[in-house]
Parts: structure tokens; sequence; C-alpha cells
């Protein structure tokens, strides 16, 4: 059986696949929407590899551990690893570590009051179910991802521990 | 990954957890959500006089009724309700005129007619367990005297509907104040813990108002 036909049976057998169709035809009868699909799908692709192989710097693993340890923590919480990295003495050398385990899906960004934190994805997660007045069981996983930055993937597996 | 994602008729997002085929209600809860019993599985009896409750029930209780707080503005009442049949394993939020007719932060006005319908859409069945909870912020998780007063005819009204035993739950909720989390610890009939902004400790009763002691079932 070729692809097509694999996605025919899939959508089949699924409890929204008449409505996953209409999404996809909806999409792929314009070509404006369709060069969207695809990009968005190849875009996605490339989140699901990158999450599969994550190698982290020293500084990124220490404060990996640091965030997992604490829940949450600030900018200020973050100088004192300085004493081990001289790079978290500064807010802006700081901020390129810790954004890039946001990226690798490690971390997710959160704000407490006013202030800008980072958190563990299921803290990060929890704290936008709040902002967006969502549950676990209702709710837009993309909006979740958009507002904490973890990826969508990442989002996903946090809904599925609390749902 | 043990969610299924489905889109509703209103294009609505549902996030369900996978059921296999042929198997129980607790057999279907995934592994990680099962304690390691070397004992039989738990079963809530009809005289049995512990509410058990699933461990992440407990984080979406804590989502639910952080989720009417928003920055400088005062923290109101809010209600929901939980369910289950030999374990408490889903949460019921109410956000419709049709459920809260007004809040505050100190009353709630919900219209238990509308309760019983909207937990019933959503299990698809009458479940052998409904607690109605309302929060109590900054308060204490205790019925108040107006609570006590009411709680007998709102159970009335659940018993005409459904099958179900009927509970209540007061869920007490600090002020903000950024700490560590803490996790739940179940203490006769409360649970407390710590999320990262705010204390919870819920106490729970039943329709006559006396304390009913609660368990937490360990992912």
């Amino acid at each position: 059986m070729g692809a097509i036909e694999d996605l025919v049976e899939i959508l089949r057998k699924h409890e929204s696949g008449e409505k996953i169709a209409l999404l996809l035809l909806d999409y792929l009868y314009d070509e404006k929407k369709q060069n969207l699909l695809i990009a968005t799908l190849a875009s996605l692709r490339n989140e699901i590899v990158r999450s599969e192989q994550v190698e982290l710097t020293a500084a990124e693993r220490e404060a990996y551990k640091f965030v997992m340890e604490r829940g949450v923590v600030t900018f200020e919480d973050l100088t004192q690893l300085a004493e081990k990295f001289a790079s978290f003495k500064h807010k802006s050398h700081t901020s390129v570590i810790m954004n890039s385990l946001v990226d690798k899906g490690l971390v997710g960004k959160i704000k407490l009051g006013k202030e800008n934190a980072y958190a563990t994805p299921k803290e990060a997660v929890m704290w936008a179910l709040k902002m967006l007045d969502e549950v676990p069981t209702k709710c837009n996983p993309k909006k979740i991802s958009e507002l904490t930055s973890l990826p969508l993937i990442k989002v996903l597996e946090v809904l599925d521990e609390l749902v | 990954m043990g969610i299924r994602i489905t889109i509703d008729g209103e294009g609505e997002i549902i996030i369900k957890r996978r059921k296999e085929k042929g198997r129980t209600e607790l057999e279907d809860i995934k592994p990680k959500h099962r304690p390691e019993l070397t004992e039989p599985a738990p079963r809530l009896e009809p005289e049995a006089k512990s509410l058990i409750f699933l461990r992440n029930i407990i984080d979406q209780m804590e989502i639910r009724a952080e989720s009417v707080f928003r920055p400088n503005q005062e923290d109101y009442e809010t209600a929901y309700a939980l369910s289950g049949n030999e374990v408490i394993d889903m949460l019921h939020k109410f956000t419709s005129r049709e459920v809260i007719k007004d809040a505050s932060p100190m009353h709630i006005y919900t219209v238990t007619e509308n309760k019983v319908k909207h937990i019933l859409e959503e299990r698809g069945e009458s479940p052998r367990i409904i607690i109605d909870v309302h929060t109590h912020p900054y308060g204490i998780a205790e019925l108040s005297d107006e609570d006590r007063k009411t709680i007998k005819k709102v159970a009335e009204v659940f018993k005409e509907k459904t099958q179900a035993k009927i509970y209540f739950g007061v869920h007490a909720v600090s002020d903000e104040s950024f700490g560590k989390r803490r996790e739940p610890e179940a203490i006769n009939n409360r649970i407390r813990w710590r999320s990262i902004t705010r204390e919870h400790e819920v106490a729970f009763f039943d329709e006559n108002g006396k304390p009913v002691k609660v368990k937490i079932w360990e992912q």
C-alpha cells in the first residue's frame, strides 16, 4: 500500500478523521494555504528531530539542573551559578544560555508578576493553562507552546502527564 | 503517548486519555498513574470512608482554582466538580453563565441542575461519586454557615438526576507569594500542597457536613 492509501486508512479509523480530512482539504485546495501547510509540517518534522538529539554545554547542563531542582528560577536566582560559570554574572549571557535550553525544549518561559522566569516544562505548561483559563482536557496546545516558547511536542508530553 | 487529541463539533480541541478495549476503569489508567500495590487495587465500596484521588487530578484542581485570578484584580470565588467511579478521575470546569450566575471574592451562586447536565455530558453516564467544589480565596478550607445551610438541598438535586453519592469540597487558596512547590499530602479530610505562587488546602465533607477521609493515588 502506498503512503496516500495509508493516510486514507488512518483517517478512516481516527475518531476525528472526517474533521482532519476537511482541515487538510481546506489547506490543500488553496495554493497559498498549501505552502503554509507544507512549511508548517516541515518545521514540525525538524522540531521533532531536534528534540531527539539534545546536546548541552557545561553551563547549560548546570542551569538545567538548577531549574529542575527549583521548578522555577529568575535571573536573580541564576546569578548563584556565577561562582562556577562567570557567564551567569551578566543577564545578557544568562539569557543566551537559558534561551538555548528553551529552544531545546528543556525549560519553558513564564512570567512571575512582571518578572521573566524559566521553569520546568510541567510548571510552564501549568502556568500557561492558568493564564489561558483552560484545563488540560480542553486546551489549545499551540497557544501553550507560543506562551511558554516550549516546542509543541514537549507541550503534548506534559499534557499526557496532566490528563 | 497516552493521550488522544480530537476535535469536537465547535472545532474545540479535546484531549482524552486513551482507553484500551475490554478493560475496567482502574485498568484503563496508564501504569505510571497506578501505585505499586502489593495488595489488590483499592475499590471504593458504598460504605467506604475514603475518597481516592488520582494524583494528576490535584494538578487540575490547582490549575482550575488559580485560573480565575488576574493581576491587579480581586481574587474571585469559583466552582468546579470532580467525579469518578472507584477513584476520582475527572475534573469538570464550569464557566458558562448557565452554571455560574454570579461570583465575588466572598460568594458564588451556581445552578445545580446545569452542573449535573454538564457532568453527565462530559462523562457520558452517571458516575458513582460526584464532589461539588467551590473555592475560598484567602479563606479557610471549612464549610461556611451559608454552605452548611445549602449543601443538603444541593445534594438532593444531584441525587434526583444521578445515581451518584454526593460530597462537597472547599478549596482554600492563599494570596500570591512566590515559592518552591510542595507536593500534595492527604491528612484526614484534607489535601494540602503549594504551587509556585499559592498555598492550597481542600477539605471534603459529606452531604451532612461531616468530614470525609481522603487518599491520593500516587503516580
